[in-house]
């Protein structure tokens, strides 16, 4: 297939390219309850062509981009076809020039010890064993589940010599539990993890079991004002990635974020904590061609490095770094116990909990929160939090323990002061 | 004009029937479902121009499902050839050797159709060209209407989908084509950005771009986004509100129409199974779902399941009469499927999903409701929502709450807003439904935080209490 695309490039005169051509095989196993409900199977192909164009507009000169997908099934006809719509295209996208990627040949042989050799169906059994390992209550139990083995073969090549391969495997899913009494409740989660962490799902699904049964016996919703907010674990990403993606070139090029390198992001007097929050990577190479490696972000609340596509990063006259999804953060000073010395509230999990960067607000209805008066925990339901990050950032504090998740390694907890909740 | 139906579809479709006979010789119950689409965006914003096929929804593949005498089991592929037939049909083997359960082998009642969508202009006829200049001079006049913008951007996105179902009994065609288009202001203020979206949809071509093109839409669109600038957080509580069309259709489906998908009647998830033929509305509320419903993006005249598209009155007169089902959640349950049954695309699985959800219009004008309340909101520019059919939980966030002072529109705004309490007491508080029915299909549906469907909702303008932070 890319001997066929490679020549219809060929025919039509396109010299700039990038194709990357991924293979997905998956095997996936639903349950409902106990019950194994259906399984699933397959081997998906799939080719993106990215093919430019260079050309002169106003004085200046231009690279225009296309890109689009070439299935399998398609005869040279068609492919030559889709080729030629996306370079006529390509003409229209008066983009300034580019130069693509640095080239990179490197072969990376799949890592077979990775799931201990096990085929994708038994990986799907073996975590669903571990999933509902700890399912032995009859009041709160897994409701349903859905688990994913996937392994992606990755072959990645452009124009100027780039010819790389790797391979990925992971197993994600979700589930979610219930607790039937003293009211019938239930509570979302899901999952990822690029090796056969058994021990964490079967944590995750323990934990989980105990936050629904919370929930069971949550009446009240949170009296409305301001609270110091702790959040925890996925929430605490979902905050802090929102620095990652204002560090993004593509953001800063549009000027959607003010951040410059050597610019104290978190304000001048930082009161709280300074963020130290590295963006990891994880697969070796970007779908440009770019080598990944890990970067400090940001140090001590000051913007360190810049990451993006090749293309936003050429444009802001930086090296091509390659967009990134996890972070690692420092941990804080203060321990768990230390932070609940003083009255909070402590949402575990939110119906949909959400994190705009550009305007800075985070908020979600709250599903289960932990609220101290000063004298007495209770568990609390309803009600949302609306929160700014931009007015807040100067003093948030972390938590001396950890969490680790496929995407994220650092606090386990964070607490931001005075945050308006919406409840009773 | 009419959309072709795949020709590569069609040249394959021998090859499917082979392997179905083949299945059929083998299993109680076979079907094929086969997708050929494809996808394109084109943008313009302070980023560039960008013109891409859209890769979730630009596939070509196919999906059996073989139900082995005891339970379900898919394999989803994408080559196909007469050399490697056997290799599929030992993948499918191998699928379903393990598959559980207790489900009877489905009903396959005898069905042909062949049915090519209608449409005015062809996007691929009008060509990138002509796109990019219409969006590049959208965006250039909402630029020179403020300073104070950041950026405006317009998007195009069109996506053309033929798909073949086939069993031992069935042999269904059909090609669908929609359009989308957004217009996004963004104002900033210091560091904090604000922005105003405004969606477009139509079930049909380019001739949607006329719509974007409107003198009056482009205005608001950039007025509001400089509004937002000076709109404040607003004091939590409970208020007489007016929902917008947009905010009407975020309630219906996000905070409703979830729960009453029936594959969660299963699984014992929704609450709304322990409600059927009581009430859980006003009076006003009639409620529909159905591809077979309205004329708008989720419009399609068969499911990824070979289920024929139904009309589903859902709640009639606030009594809920009904929800959705798929196939084998219907079988379960021992209901006749609605057509409800939806993949992201040929390689996901099926679920019961939404499609045109909407309340019907009443007879209220929208200036006689603005002009009942005292003290309250007008809730516009719907952002996201969340659904939760257990609980009956409302998480909705809409961008604009206008206030309503003594019956009139103060000027003053508020933003962001949160919509939170339980569905039934803001449906049965429904007091007053204008004689409006706009439907936007402009957004996907998720399940949980994935499997992304187009979907359309709206209805009337609607008057509710609704508690909002």
């Amino acid at each position: 297939m890319i001997t066929k695309i490679l020549s219809a490039l060929n025919a039509l005169g396109v010299s700039v390219y990038n194709i990357v051509d991924q293979t997905t095989e998956s095997a996936e196993i639903y349950f409902i309850k106990k019950q194994e409900d259906m399984r699933r199977m397959k081997k998906i192909r799939e080719i993106s062509v990215i093919v430019y164009k260079d050309f002169d507009y106003m004085g200046k000169p231009m690279r225009g981009m296309s890109d689009v997908q070439i299935a399998p099934g398609m005869t040279e006809d068609e492919i030559l076809m889709k080729l030629s719509g996306a370079y006529d295209a390509a003409g229209y996208v008066k983009n300034p020039f580019f130069e693509l990627a640095d080239p990179n040949v490197d072969s990376i042989a799949p890592d077979t010890e990775k799931m201990n050799n096990l085929s994708s169906e038994d990986v799907a059994r073996v975590m669903a064993d571990a999933l509902y390992s700890p399912d032995t209550n009859a009041d709160a139990f897994i409701n349903s589940s859905e688990i994913f083995v996937e392994n992606t073969a990755y072959h990645i090549l452009s124009s100027r010599g780039t010819d790389v391969s790797f391979s990925k495997k992971r197993v994600w899913g979700e589930f979610v539990v219930q607790c039937v009494h003293p009211e019938d409740v239930e509570m979302y989660f899901d999952f990822e993890y690029d090796d056969l962490d058994t021990f964490a799902l079967s944590k995750l699904a323990s934990d989980a079991i105990t936050i629904v049964s919370d929930r069971a016996n949550a009446k009240e919703a949170p009296t409305a004002c301001e609270y110091d907010l702790i959040l925890t674990e996925k929430h605490v990403y979902t905050v802090l990635s929102s620095y990652l993606e204002k560090a993004d070139a593509a953001m800063i090029f549009a000027k959607y974020s003010p951040y410059e390198i050597g610019a104290c992001v978190q304000g001048e007097n930082i009161r709280g904590e300074k963020i130290n929050l590295i963006a990891v990577c994880d697969q070796p190479y970007a779908l440009d061609g770019v080598k990944l490696e890990n970067r400090q972000i940001l140090k001590d609340g000051v913007l360190k490095d810049i990451v993006g596509s090749t293309r936003f990063c050429r444009y802001l006259g930086i090296e091509p770094k390659g967009t990134y999804d996890a972070i690692r953060v420092e941990n804080g000073a203060l321990s768990l116990s230390e932070m609940k010395k003083k009255p909070y509230l402590m949402p575990v999990a939110f119906s949909d909990f959400q994190m705009d960067a550009m305007s800075g607000r985070f908020g979600g209805e709250i599903r289960l929160a932990y609220l101290f008066d000063g004298e007495n925990v209770k568990v609390v339901t309803g009600g949302s939090v609306n929160g700014s990050l931009l007015e807040k950032q100067d003093s948030i504090v972390f938590s001396k323990e950890a969490f680790k998740a496929s995407n994220y390694t650092g606090p386990a907890a964070m607490l931001i002061p005075g945050v308006s909740v919406a409840g009773a | 004009m009419k959309l072709p139906f795949s020709p590569y579809l069609a040249s394959v479709k021998p090859l499917l029937k082979t392997l179905i006979e083949k299945l059929n010789e083998e299993y109680p119950y076979a079907s094929i479902l086969a997708q050929d689409s494809v996808a394109q965006r084109i943008g313009v914003s302070k980023t560039g121009v960008n013109v891409s096929e859209v890769g979730t929804l630009t596939k070509r593949g196919f999906v059996a499902r073989i139900h082995n005498g005891r339970g379900f089991s898919e394999y989803a592929f994408n080559e196909l050839s007469e050399d490697n037939l056997e290799s599929i049909l030992l993948s499918i083997r191998r699928t379903q050797a393990n598959a559980k359960g207790n489900d009877p082998v489905p009903e396959d009642a005898p069905h042909t159709l062949f049915e090519e969508a209608d449409f005015e202009v062809d996007p691929q006829a009008l060509g990138v060209k002509e796109i990019v200049n219409r969006l590049t001079i959208l965006r250039e006049k909402a630029l020179e209407k403020s300073d104070l913008l950041l950026d405006v951007s317009a998007s195009f996105i069109w996506q053309k989908m033929s798909k073949l179902f086939l069993s031992k009994n069935r042999d269904l065609s059909q090609s669908v084509i929609w359009t989308n288009g957004a217009l996004v202001a963004l104002a900033a203020r210091g560091e904090e950005i604000k922005d105003y979206y405004k969606g477009f949809s139509k079930l049909g071509g380019c001739e949607l771009i006329l719509e974007m093109e409107s003198e009056d839409t482009l205005s608001k669109v950039v007025s509001t986004a400089l509004e937002l600038l000076e709109s404040q957080p607003i004091l939590p509580g409970m208020y007489d509100c007016i929902c917008d069309p947009d905010t009407t259709g975020m309630i219906v489906h996000e905070a409703f129409g979830h729960g009453v998908e029936m594959d969660m009647f299963v699984k014992n998830r929704a609450q709304a199974k322990e409600f059927v033929g009581k009430r859980v509305a006003s009076d006003l509320v009639n409620m529909h779902d159905g591809a077979a419903a309205a004329n708008e993006c989720a419009t399609y005249l068969f499911d990824d399941e070979g289920t024929l598209a139904c009309d589903t009155l859902v709640i009639e007169k606030g009594i809920l009469l009904t929800g959705y089902a798929d196939q084998i959640s219907a079988q379960r349950l021992g209901i006749a499927p609605t057509g409800n049954g939806r993949r992201q695309s040929y390689d996901h699985k099926a679920y019961t999903r939404m499609t045109n959800t909407f309340f019907a219009p009443g007879k209220d004008k929208l200036s006689d409701m603005i002009a009942s309340i005292e003290y309250g909101f007008l809730l516009e520019n719907p952002s996201s929502g969340m659904e939760d059919p257990k609980n009956w939980g409302i998480q909705c966030m809409v961008n604009i709450a206008r206030e309503i002072k003594d019956g009139r529109l103060t000027g003053r705004i508020f933003s962001p807003i949160v919509l939170t309490g339980y569905v039934p007491d803001l449906l049965k508080s429904i007091s007053m439904m204008s004689d409006d029915f706009i439907l936007g299909g402009g957004g996907f549906c998720g399940k949980g935080y994935k499997e992304w469907v187009k979907v359309s909702d709206g209805g009337p303008y609607i008057k509710a209490k609704i508690r909002l932070g």
